[in-house]
């Protein structure tokens, strides 16, 4: 007997709680080689700007222990080419495509989610108010739990679909800035964006990325992302979809059971284009193996004599 | 068994992985497949299920030959850190994931009349064995100019035997830095005493960033094509990390802007590379 793997999230059905991570999946037909997209609960794209965006000088990466720091600086095609030339195969693939938008002024916000209105194929806007890379990659938005709502309440009274916001493990008080952005009419929350990090050539003693500082994702974050969307979820009402590491179906699994309804993949697609996929098919044999008959029945099950602090 | 021209990610199996000289490692594996594959190009490796470290490691395809089962692939590689050192431990036998092929490679029907000069430094050789094949089958005088800061402790690197093999021993120039063998100077330097004498040349170059430099320089100042192949770091190998970033400008373009070196390079022609910011 199969389990049912789907979940509800902002009035929308996924049929299953696997999405990919903005910025680690390109505009999705990169992967269409190798899998069809239709499989997958949900595509979140790269971040998308009024304008092409040609990002920061190299070096832009650099491997960490069980991670990578990042500062790649929101380099995107922007939004009205993401539409005419992304799009139009994307949106063929039976999954849902979440535009994920980003501006360097709150009126940018409000102009890309206004292009984005008018096309066709798209189930949600994922918020990015938090990149660490750039000045004005939202960092801002995501650090104040009053411009946060602010933000979050005028792209959702512009918006036709849903609103999605990531959240900043970097934000002072990540909790108020989640009841903040759930006040103000967000649909649903994703966390966490990458954790600021720094990693230094001892020979040249300079920073090993050009921007000096950068974004840490992979492995080595996950049990930091666990925490916080463990208490995320028990802070807000709306649903969670938990990011941070996630590498196997063990890692998915303990998100869904620490809160999050649904999740999505980042890093690890760059070292396995197939992550995703074998994801889903391994919660499809978990749920087996146990007897579970809905996915649904996970999330939140964390087992505890008393909330943790 | 139809060619393949699609990348996927192949399971290959280790025949055989030995240190070759006191640096070089050389690696051969069997693939299922039968893959179409051109010179330059380069695949992304991890062991299988490794995520320690993170990235799958980017390897120069060095030689392919068909067999009745598929194919074997040939790989040398330098042990520099945690990826090339884990995978220096894997025994005939072993499974390796292996990404590919990726990028671009080199033009091999550019401008055809020119005798093609090589120009490899220190790791960069493998990246012109297919492609001195290539050009080689095509009928072309083919010459190679391979620098090393010295010579090897074990003597002459095998590699170039593989090149002689294909070119024959009076093509191949090795430059050695500190004089112990051959050309006493950096290889650019051999490169330059050969082009006194040549009239038509083509330049194929990969290595130190510092050598490609050069090597654009000097096809600049004579006014000849040149193409090298870049290195950078790479977390994906497939266009969607945006990592491998470097500056170049071409024909249609009115300013510099990034190009990925996975998937726009690791080729690029040497006088759209915006070297200032490399």
């Amino acid at each position: 007997m199969s389990c049912d793997l789907s979940v509800e999230i902002a009035g929308l059905h996924f049929k299953n709680p696997v999405l990919t991570a903005s910025g680690t999946f390109g505009y999705g037909v990169e992967f269409a080689q190798w899998f069809d997209l239709g499989r997958l609960g949900g595509i979140c794209t790269k971040g998308l700007s009024l304008e092409p965006l040609e990002g920061n000088p190299p070096p832009r990466i650099v491997e960490t222990h069980g991670g990578m720091l990042n500062s790649i600086g929101l380099q995107n095609i922007g939004v009205r080419a993401f539409i005419a030339e992304k799009l139009p195969l994307l949106r063929q693939f039976h999954t849902h495509i979440i535009a994920n938008v980003f501006g360097s002024r709150f009126e940018e916000y409000l102009d890309v989610i206004r292009i984005l209105n008018d096309a066709e194929g798209i189930a949600a806007y994922e918020l990015n108010i938090s990149c660490p890379n750039v000045k004005a990659g939202g960092m801002e938005f995501g650090n104040d739990p009053d411009e946060a709502a602010r933000l979050t309440e005028a792209c959702k009274r512009l918006a036709h679909r849903p609103i999605i916001v990531k959240l900043s493990p970097n934000a002072g008080d990540l909790l108020r800035v989640a009841r903040a952005v759930e006040a103000a009419g967000a649909d649903a929350l994703s966390a966490i964006n990458t954790i600021l990090g720094l990693s230094v050539d001892i020979y040249t003693r300079r920073p090993r990325l050009a921007t000096g500082m950068g974004g840490l994702s992979g492995p080595a974050i996950k049990p930091i992302a666990l925490r916080m969307v463990y208490q995320i979820a028990r802070a807000v009402r709306i649903p969670v979809i938990g990011i941070g590491g996630i590498t196997t179906v063990e890692d998915a699994l303990e998100f869904l059971i620490a809160g999050a309804t649904a999740v999505q993949i980042g890093t690890a697609n760059y070292f396995d284009p197939l992550v995703s996929i074998k994801i889903i098919e391994g919660l499809q044999q978990f749920c087996h193996q146990q007897g579970i008959t809905t996915i649904r029945s996970l999330i939140g099950s964390l087992q505890m004599d008393e909330p943790l602090a | 068994m139809t060619t393949r021209t699609v990348t996927r990610d192949h399971r290959v199996r280790i025949l055989s992985n030995r240190r070759e000289t006191h640096t070089y490692w050389r690696l051969r594996v069997h693939l299922a497949d039968s893959i179409a594959i051109r010179p330059g190009q380069f695949v992304m490796v991890r062991t299988r299920d490794q995520w320690e470290p993170l990235w799958r490691r980017a390897l120069v395809i060095y030689r392919a030959e068909e067999r009745a089962d598929g194919m074997e692939l040939e790989f040398l590689y330098k042990v520099l850190g945690r990826g090339t050192a884990l995978l220096s431990r894997q025994r005939p036998g072993d499974e390796l994931e292996m990404l590919g092929p990726l990028g671009n490679g080199f033009p091999t029907d550019a401008d055809s009349k020119a005798e093609a000069l090589l120009i490899s430094g220190g790791i960069g050789l493998p990246a012109l064995y297919l492609l001195a094949e290539a050009l080689a089958r095509n009928g072309r005088t083919v010459r190679l100019f391979h620098g090393e800061p010295t010579v090897e402790p074990e003597g002459s690197l095998p590699a170039l035997d593989d090149f002689a093999r294909v070119l024959g021993p009076e093509a191949i120039t090795l430059a050695t830095e500190d004089g112990s063998k051959g050309f006493h100077g950096v290889v650019t330097e051999a490169v330059e005493v050969h082009l006194e004498r040549a009239r038509r040349a083509i330049l194929y170059a990969c290595g130190p960033t510092p050598m490609l430099r050069r090597v654009a320089e000097i096809a600049a100042r004579r006014g000849l094509p040149a193409y090298v192949s870049l290195e950078a770091r790479m977390a994906c190998g497939f266009g969607v990390c945006l990592g491998c970033a470097v500056k170049t400008q071409s024909a249609s373009d009115r300013t510099p802007r990034y190009r990925r070196v996975c998937v726009e390079g690791p080729v690029f022609r040497a006088q759209e590379v915006v070297w200032d910011e490399l």
